[in-house]
């Protein structure tokens, strides 16, 4: 099977790999390592496996790996930085995961929602999240999780 | 890579003086950063993957299974048919429904996947 050499920046850091022939995002991240985002349905309906390139969400399972060539790419393990991201702290006090699964995903979206749109509103937040299922957590803590990081952030 | 559960209930405190405050889940700072395993996480030394293969037909009786193709295939281990599984309703085989008469076979293929985590 034929492979190309991509170089990509993963949360922070350059990394040099090979990507096999139509090779998705999600494969090329898993091989990698980077475990935080999770697998649901492949097709994109899920939003699980949401991830950042050059800051804008994308479903890493629909996006051929190859694609992410010199660009930058965001998981949720890498949200946070020395301390937690204000998204992660407000999802930990607002008992916004149950199981956890689709939590990485949700973040990564919100994430990019908050760098566009420092303060958003509730139905702006509602869209952000509409491609990511949930099936344990509900969205209410989830919305409110946002709000309330959204808010409480400081812009540098 | 992965971090077992009881890595984050290392500082697990059981004295109940948390009734009647906020606290955290256990497992949440795994949650939100994108540590927690999952069942698909876990890649075990000698993992194998397995292919069910059931009948084509309701209610067919099975006389005979040709497996010759499928034991020549690489990587197999071994083929299983659904009279060798056994029927404890504890084994992991038997939740897979497979009876005497009404499934076919179970073919245990591929090779172990050792140090390169692959997906799926």
């Amino acid at each position: 099977m034929a492979c190309k050499p991509v170089s990509s920046t993963l949360n922070g850091s350059e990394r040099d790999g090979f990507v096999r022939d139509g090779e998705n995002l999600f494969d090329m991240l898993r091989r990698g390592g980077d475990l935080s985002p999770g697998y649901g349905c492949g097709q994109g309906g899920c939003g699980a496996f949401t991830v950042l390139v050059d800051g804008a969400p994308v479903l890493a399972c629909l996006m051929l790996a190859e694609a992410v060539a010199g660009r930058r790419v965001e998981t949720a393990a890498g949200l946070a930085g020395a301390t937690l991201h204000p998204l992660q702290e407000a999802f930990m006090a607002g008992f916004s995961a149950r199981c956890g699964y689709g939590t990485p995903g949700m973040l990564t979206a919100a994430s990019a929602l908050i760098d566009r749109t420092p303060r958003p509103t509730r139905e702006q937040v509602v869209e952000a999240i509409g491609g990511n299922l949930r099936r344990c957590t509900g969205y209410q803590p989830v919305i409110a999780a946002i709000l309330a990081a959204a808010e409480g952030r400081v812009r540098a | 890579m992965i971090e077992f559960r009881k890595a984050f209930f290392a500082e697990r405190d059981d004295n109940l003086n948390r009734i009647g405050k906020p606290t955290l889940r256990q497992d949440i700072l795994g949650h939100v950063t994108g540590r927690s395993p999952f069942y698909d996480d876990h890649l075990f030394a000698g993992l194998l993957h397995m292919r069910c293969v059931r009948s084509p037909h309701h209610h067919a009786r099975i006389r005979r299974i040709d497996t010759s193709e499928a034991e020549r295939m690489p990587g197999v281990r071994r083929i299983l048919p659904g009279r060798d599984v056994p029927r404890n309703l504890d084994r992991l085989l038997s939740l897979l429904d497979f009876g005497i008469d009404d499934e076919p076979f179970l073919a245990e293929t591929g090779s172990p996947v050792a140090a390169s985590p692959l997906p799926r």
